[in-house]
């Protein structure tokens, strides 16, 4: 009972340390996961807004590039000599293919389009006509719906001239996502937003697909502004106004809709009153990192989970390992039951601690007349006889008690189970008739007794050492009456 | 004994693990959202040899949507259509447009006209329909895929919202509204989740913003009525109560505008002026009357179902179209011309 209760405090203290080695190890993952997060998230504004000028540079030069190939076509166009509005038409038709744009034409002083029927429609329904024709740079038309595809564009005109005197434009149609592919990168894709914004009427038109939105889908900052929550340092007004007056001061921080943006402007040449704003989530660049702390993480995890199972394999090897050497120091060699030394110790702790010790039984058991057994049989059949009654007894005590041999043919049996003395008179009788039906390996019948005297605590003796000597007086009575018998200590009082 | 324990724990230890770093991703129910539809009725003379031409509009209750149908039937009546009308009863209902469109399929129907209840939601069905070569037709509403369906007439409504306001400062002026003195202008919308209201809202501020003299603004609070004219009498009320330099109000619809013209009856103000939508009784009233200064932007919903069913048949006897998008324009109703539209929409609105 105390050893059972022994291993399972060691266990119990083993699982307590691992559960303090994991608590300690997710702890310490918490802190640094918490610290580089929050390192990630000081820095990470910071960087964005970096990487969102670089962002607006590139959509800014890419947008220039448009607007320049248009003007270097209608500059080509200007310095021929000789110049006709059907010629010159088709010869740009030529150049359709693989470019980015939708359409090309031009537009005469008249007002006539060169390009399809649909165009000449939008054209005036737009009043794009007096406005490009008017305009001695770039002339970029607001978003609109074309009769033609159905899709949002926006037009480009740059003006020709013949001999110095305006003959019209050139203009190059386009599709708003043209635009929204400008700010494409990589890594960033699927997250950077393009707008075209009016900050005098609040309108801002989607250059992407935004949400349920196709491009080209309009909408008004007043729609939305109560939902835009800025950051301290940033306000929307402010933002707006800074848009109006073209300042330096182009970026903004705010969060809608649980999701914080940064986002900046850049003004458009020829399209008057209309800013390209460049809009990404700031979690995205934290984003990417949180991958990475994840990716750590989950790592320090899986090492944590490999440490625990090396020091429950190395704790069960050497568990195991110590319990051997225990049973080797503590066992009889021959019958595998526990030796004077082991039973000796065993006893000592269990009667240190007497409190916890109920009504015991303590008994001498010597084999009757063993030193015949092996002077006739041999000491190998004297080794078997020694086993076999090793294993009844084991049987019989294995829940009740602890078997001990102490000498050659001296067994010792400590029961701790409260066991009526009538329970255990039959015990022994059955024990007798087992030993009595001992043959040997070949079959030939070797009958054997036994002697055995019993004391019990603390009726008989209140300690071990008066508890054993009774027991072995109990013992010496059956062994001077015949043998083949037990005998309570009790007994022999009343008969003294 | 301790095997088993140990067991459990690093069980436990790596499923917490797992949930914390994959998370659990909660399966969404399916549902049926489809509701009740007025099924296909057939509106013209049915005639065997004729093309059978199949149309799915949004709702068929109001006066918009009946003049859709008057095109439609009309140019029906006169090419020699069979016509058959069906429709849901609520307008976004674009799951029950579905069946509808498959009950057209089914039916061996040679032409489409729809006018799509969602415009990402109808694409894919509509485009595998287009696709087995069956002529599709769009009024009021365009798709966002436009190699979805072969034209679309529809409002324009940026340039509907643009004549609004260009109206809108007309009558200011014409009320001797001093381009110095300070004004306002409240605007009144439905939902922010109908586009059509936001684009008329955008068309608006954006010619505002390029023609309206520096002291005459459009307030940043824009009211939400939700369909609801009792709201929007409300807001209407509201809104003078709290700005008091309001010289002009703005509805984008039909509510909105209904709701302006009750909220400035009740508060007597026929010093404000009012531009809507629509043409209701109420809003026909305003515009009518000498005592108030209040103009009605009108569609040509009419034009939409003639034309749309007129393309539907050129289509059908093998002729190309070369436009996608029709914009069947706005026209402004105001004292000057309100007498001559009544006339017109009880006489042949054509």
């Amino acid at each position: 009972m105390t050893v059972l209760h022994q291993k399972t405090k060691q266990n119990m203290g083993y699982m307590r340390l691992m559960i303090k080695y994991v608590i300690f190890c997710v702890i310490v993952l918490l802190i640094v996961t918490i610290i580089l997060s929050r390192y990630i998230s000081v820095n990470n504004t910071a960087q964005i807004n970096n990487v969102l000028s670089l962002m607006s540079e590139k959509v800014n030069t890419s947008f220039e590039m448009m607007t320049d190939y248009i003007i270097e076509a209608a500059d080509l166009m200007s310095a021929r000599n000789e110049f006709s509005y059907e010629d010159s038409y088709d010869e740009l038709q030529q150049t359709l293919q693989n470019m980015p744009y939708f359409s090309i034409g031009i537009l005469d002083m008249e007002g006539n389009v060169y390009g399809s029927a649909g165009e000449q429609t939008d054209m005036e329904k737009q009043d794009l006509i007096d406005a490009a024709n008017h305009t001695d740079t770039i002339y970029i038309s607001e978003p609109y719906r074309s009769s033609v595809t159905g899709d949002n564009m926006i037009t480009i005109f740059a003006p020709i001239y013949q001999n110095d005197v305006r003959a019209g434009s050139i203009f190059v149609t386009y599709y708003l996502e043209t635009i929204q592919n400008l700010a494409y990168t990589n890594i960033l894709s699927d997250e950077t937003a393009v707008f075209l914004m009016n900050p005098y009427s609040g309108n801002f038109v989607n250059c992407s697909q935004d949400g349920g939105n196709p491009p080209g889908t309009w909408s008004n900052i007043r729609l939305i502004k109560n939902e835009i929550v800025c950051y301290r340092g940033y306000d929307y007004d402010t933002w707006i106004s800074n848009m109006k007056s073209n300042k330096t001061d182009n970026i903004i921080n705010f969060r809608q809709n649980d999701t914080a943006y940064t986002q900046a402007y850049i003004h458009i040449t020829g399209m008057e009153n209309w800013c390209l704003v460049i809009r990404m989530p700031i979690t995205e660049l934290s984003n990417t990192m949180q991958q990475y702390i994840i990716s750590v993480a989950i790592g320090a995890a899986l090492l944590i989970l490999a440490t625990m199972f090396l020091a429950a394999t190395l704790y069960r090897r050497e568990h195991d390992k110590s319990e051997n050497l225990q049973m080797l120091s503590n066992a009889d060699p021959l019958t595998k039951v526990m030796n004077r030394r082991g039973f000796t110790n065993t006893m000592k702790k269990m009667f240190s601690d007497k409190a916890s010790l109920g009504k015991c039984v303590y008994m001498f058991l010597d084999i009757d007349l063993f030193k015949h057994i092996n002077d006739q049989y041999g000491h190998e059949t004297g080794d078997y006889v020694l086993c076999t009654v090793s294993e009844i007894l084991t049987d019989t005590f294995q829940e009740t008690g602890i078997v001990a041999r102490v000498g050659g043919d001296e067994f010792n049996i400590f029961i701790y189970q409260p066991l009526s003395k009538e329970d255990l008179n039959e015990l022994l009788n059955t024990l007798q008739i087992k030993c009595n039906a001992i043959t040997l390996p070949d079959q030939v019948p070797l009958p054997v007794s036994f002697s055995a005297g019993l004391s019990v605590f603390p009726k008989d003796a209140k300690n071990l050492k008066d508890l054993m000597n009774c027991a072995d007086q109990a013992l010496y009575y059956v062994k001077n009456n015949g043998r083949k018998n037990h005998f309570w200590y009790e007994d022999l009082q009343k008969q003294t | 004994m301790k095997k088993r324990s140990l067991k459990c724990f690093f069980t436990v230890l790596m499923v917490s693990l797992l949930c914390l770093c994959l998370g659990c991703q909660p399966k969404e129910p399916e549902t049926d959202n489809t509701q009740d539809y007025f099924e296909y009725e057939a509106v013209t003379e049915i005639q065997e040899g004729r093309p059978d031409v199949y149309v799915i509009l949004k709702v068929l209750t109001s006066q918009y949507w009946q003049d859709i149908v008057a095109g439609i039937t009309d140019a029906g009546n006169e090419l020699g259509c069979n016509i058959y009308i069906g429709s849901t009863t609520v307008e976004s209902d674009w799951q029950t447009q579905q069946l509808l469109l498959e009950e057209a399929k089914n039916a061996g129907a040679d032409a489409i006209i729809l006018a799509p209840g969602n415009s990402s939601m109808l694409s894919d069905t509509v485009k595998a329909l287009h696709d087995t070569g069956t002529p599709i037709i769009l009024v009021d509403t365009i798709l966002n895929d436009t190699s979805s369906f072969d034209t679309c007439y529809m409002t324009d409504n940026i340039q509907a919202g643009e004549l609004a306001a260009e109206e809108m400062l007309r009558l200011l002026k014409e009320n001797g509204i001093s381009e110095q003195e300070p004004a306002s202008i409240a605007i009144q919308i439905t939902s922010s989740s109908s586009q059509t209201v936001i684009d008329r809202l955008a068309g608006f501020n954006q010619y505002w913003s390029a023609n309206a003299p520096e002291n005459w603004i459009v307030l940043d609070e824009v009211r939400q009525n939700n369909g609801d004219i009792e709201l929007a009498g409300q807001n209407c009320i509201e809104l003078l109560e709290t700005y008091p330099d309001i010289k002009g109000v703005f509805g984008c619809n039909n509510s909105s505008t209904v709701g302006f013209v009750k909220g400035l009856m009740q508060a007597k103000r026929n010093d404000v002026i009012l531009v809507g939508f629509d043409y209701a009784d109420e809003t026909a009233q305003l515009v009518a009357s000498d005592e108030w200064a209040a103009s009605a932007v009108v569609q040509s919903q009419y034009d939409m179902g003639y034309q749309g069913l007129t393309d539907a048949f050129y289509l059908l006897n093998g002729n190309p179209i070369d436009y996608k998008f029709v914009d069947t324009g706005t026209r402004v109703i105001n004292q000057e011309n309100h007498v001559e539209y009544e006339r017109s929409l009880t006489g042949d609105p054509k």
